[in-house]
């Protein structure tokens, strides 16, 4: 084989990157667009919310109690006069940062202890397995009020009730993942060349598992969203008065008849972004696994 | 062969519970001296590839008895935590499968250098010429251009051939190949071998070939191991194996061979099959498939029969008949 003639290889340039994927995935459907700019939105409102909010979410006026939607109070006002619209978008903080701590926490501790029970095997495996049955036994939102009764409110218990519902789903995905990755070739290479056990996790078995562990991480932020607005709903998650969209349909239901306003804009943000966030993930899982959208 | 440089002695491999083993490979023993290359040659079930894992400690199993000696220090009496440093520096292995056996989300540079910085190549640019330097030396076409490329780019015959960069980059005393052409199609399969026996003349390393293909080990090997049932049955240079074959197993292997001349003739087979691992307790563990057999064969193990001076085997019948004297005593 000569250097000139090369017929076996096609030029590097033809094979498509995993970014040309993900764009080709994202804007090849009118729906994730959708999803992404909703997205998008969601998180610019979080981060702006003391500039685009009208209104103190907190400062109530006697004067303007249940108000319908107006041109002062676009979203209607509450039984406290407080103007809707604000206490939403200062609520977004609350989903936005839920919706991603705890995934992400979740994601890091759940790797860690599947792919450990994955490659070890062994007691090892057992007993970490035997804990994720355990934990996988209760649904996540049961799971969440035992441990906030344990605990009680705030901002760090919630996001810690929300890791721990949501680590046996990434330790099982990650310990499945890694138990089939440990059986390639290139892992016993990667042991005949030398390398040792940790930088072959690292290096041969983590980035081998990615792709399930991101899938899985962008569909858990829509599930936290949603969980911790049902905690706050239930009294267990963010505490009044500070808005989150859980509260806001917790005390809306109070004054159902006086203004139906706070849980019509509540739910449908809740509704809205959990949908484009399921959307998204659904997205980023045909862009790393092309087999699973055909 | 005064200087061995692996030398298995009475090597044992058993798995399953402790209680109730399955003996896999059972009595081992040959040697490899430095720069020579052995041939490992057996059917599947053989307990050849189950051989080659355990001088690298790769394997699920136990050794159970014997010795692997590599430059005099017996690899298994070494802790765990000092396999790593002789993995890939002293003894390098390849693979069955070049389509799997690369990190299919590492460019082929990273992990040939990866071997060399685990091997102390710590300078950036040393490791970088060395990469290209050894995937030119394996017949990458523009090697550096090729060191960003990701193993989905490559063939199964180009991936081999990086396989063996990154086996040699860090110049092993012993190349362990386990079946490397056995996934690879013919023409590719003879441009593998033509590269292991370059790489061996530039680096002068020892090879260990596994195959169960007596040509492939005939083109690269000048000793030769039959293997059958987890035992070394025969053992010689591989020009006296070619010619004068004494065990029967060998013999068989020889005849099943696919020869022009003999273009017409239905292709010879040995009758059965390789018998399961654990289940010959007594006795010849060729015997129920052997032309030769005798209630001896039965009964009694034979033990390894000096048929010349580079050659043996374990057979009692061609032993009496050729007058052979029990090897070992001189070992």
């Amino acid at each position: 084989m000569t250097a000139s003639t090369d017929p076996v290889l096609p030029p590097l340039a033809s094979q498509p990157s995993a970014f040309t994927t993900l764009r080709r995935v994202i804007f090849d459907r009118p729906a994730t667009i959708f999803a992404l700019a909703i997205v998008v939105l969601f998180i610019l409102v979080a981060a702006l919310a003391p500039l685009i909010a009208p209104y103190d979410p907190l400062a109530q006026s006697i004067l303007d109690v249940n108000k319908p939607p107006s041109a002062a109070h676009p979203v209607g006002t509450d039984q406290f006069g407080r103007d809707v619209l604000s206490r939403l978008i200062y609520g977004s903080r609350n989903s936005l940062i839920f919706g991603f701590v705890s995934p992400v926490l979740a994601a890091i501790f759940g790797t860690t202890l599947g792919v450990v029970a994955g490659y070890f095997g062994g007691i090892v495996d057992r007993i970490i397995s035997r804990i994720i049955d355990l934990l996988l036994a209760f649904p996540e939102l049961l799971l969440a009020i035992l441990i906030a009764a344990v605990l009680g409110g705030g901002f760090w218990n919630v996001v810690a009730v929300l890791t721990v519902a949501f680590t046996p789903g990434f330790a099982r995905v990650a310990r499945a993942s890694t138990l089939a990755v440990k059986q390639e070739p290139y892992i016993e290479a990667a042991v005949a060349v030398g390398l040792r056990t940790p930088m072959i996790i690292l290096r041969h078995v983590v980035p081998n598992i990615a792709a399930p562990i991101v899938v899985l991480t962008t569909l858990w932020i829509a599930s936290a969203i949603r969980l911790e607005a049902s905690l706050s709903f239930l009294g267990i998650g963010t505490q009044p008065p500070n808005p989150s969209w859980g509260n806001i349909i917790r005390d809306g239901l109070n004054n159902l008849f006086g203004s139906p306003w706070p849980i019509i804009g509540a739910g449908a943000l809740i509704t809205l972004v959990v949908l484009a966030f399921n959307l998204l993930g659904d997205a980023v899982r045909d862009a790393l696994d092309p087999e699973a959208s055909k | 062969m005064t200087q061995d440089l692996l030398r298995l002695t009475d090597v044992t491999v058993e798995f399953g519970p402790p209680k109730s083993p399955v003996r896999v490979v059972e009595g081992v023993s040959f040697s490899v001296g430095k720069g020579e290359s052995v041939g490992l040659v057996g059917e599947s079930g053989s307990g050849k590839s189950v051989t080659s894992l355990a001088i690298m400690r790769l394997i699920g199993g136990r050794v159970a008895k014997g010795r692997i000696e590599f430059e005099g220090r017996n690899l298994l009496d070494l802790p765990a935590a000092a396999l790593p440093a002789i993995r890939g520096r002293d003894i390098a292995m390849i693979f069955q499968e070049p389509m799997s056996s690369l990190n299919p989300l590492m460019t082929v540079g990273d992990q040939v250098a990866e071997a060399l910085l685990l091997h102390g190549w710590h300078n950036r640019t040393a490791r970088r010429k060395r990469t290209i330097e050894m995937l030119d030396l394996v017949g990458i076409p523009n090697a550096e251009g090729r060191l960003g490329a990701y193993p989905h780019q490559f063939s199964g015959g180009m991936r081999q051939r990086v396989m063996i960069a990154m086996a040699v980059a860090c110049e092993p005393k012993l190349l362990i190949a386990d079946e490397p052409t056995t996934a690879l199609d013919v023409t590719i399969q003879a441009q593998v071998l033509d590269l292991m026996k370059k790489v061996r003349r530039e680096l002068g390393m020892a090879i260990l070939l596994i195959s169960h293909d007596l040509g492939v080990i005939a083109d690269v090997c000048e000793r030769v191991v039959v293997m059958y049932a987890g035992r070394v049955v025969e053992e010689a240079d591989i020009r006296t194996i070619l010619t004068r074959p004494q065990h029967p197993y060998t013999r068989g292997l020889l005849r099943s061979v696919p020869r022009r001349s003999h273009e017409a003739e239905r292709l010879y087979q040995i009758p059965g099959s390789v018998p399961p691992a654990g289940s010959i307790r007594q006795g010849c563990p060729f015997r129920d498939r052997c032309e030769l057999a005798v209630p001896r064969c039965a009964e009694e193990m034979p033990p390894m029969f000096r048929f010349g001076p580079s050659q043996s085997a374990a057979c009692w019948v061609t032993a009496a008949a050729e007058g052979a004297t029990q090897a070992g005593a001189a070992a």
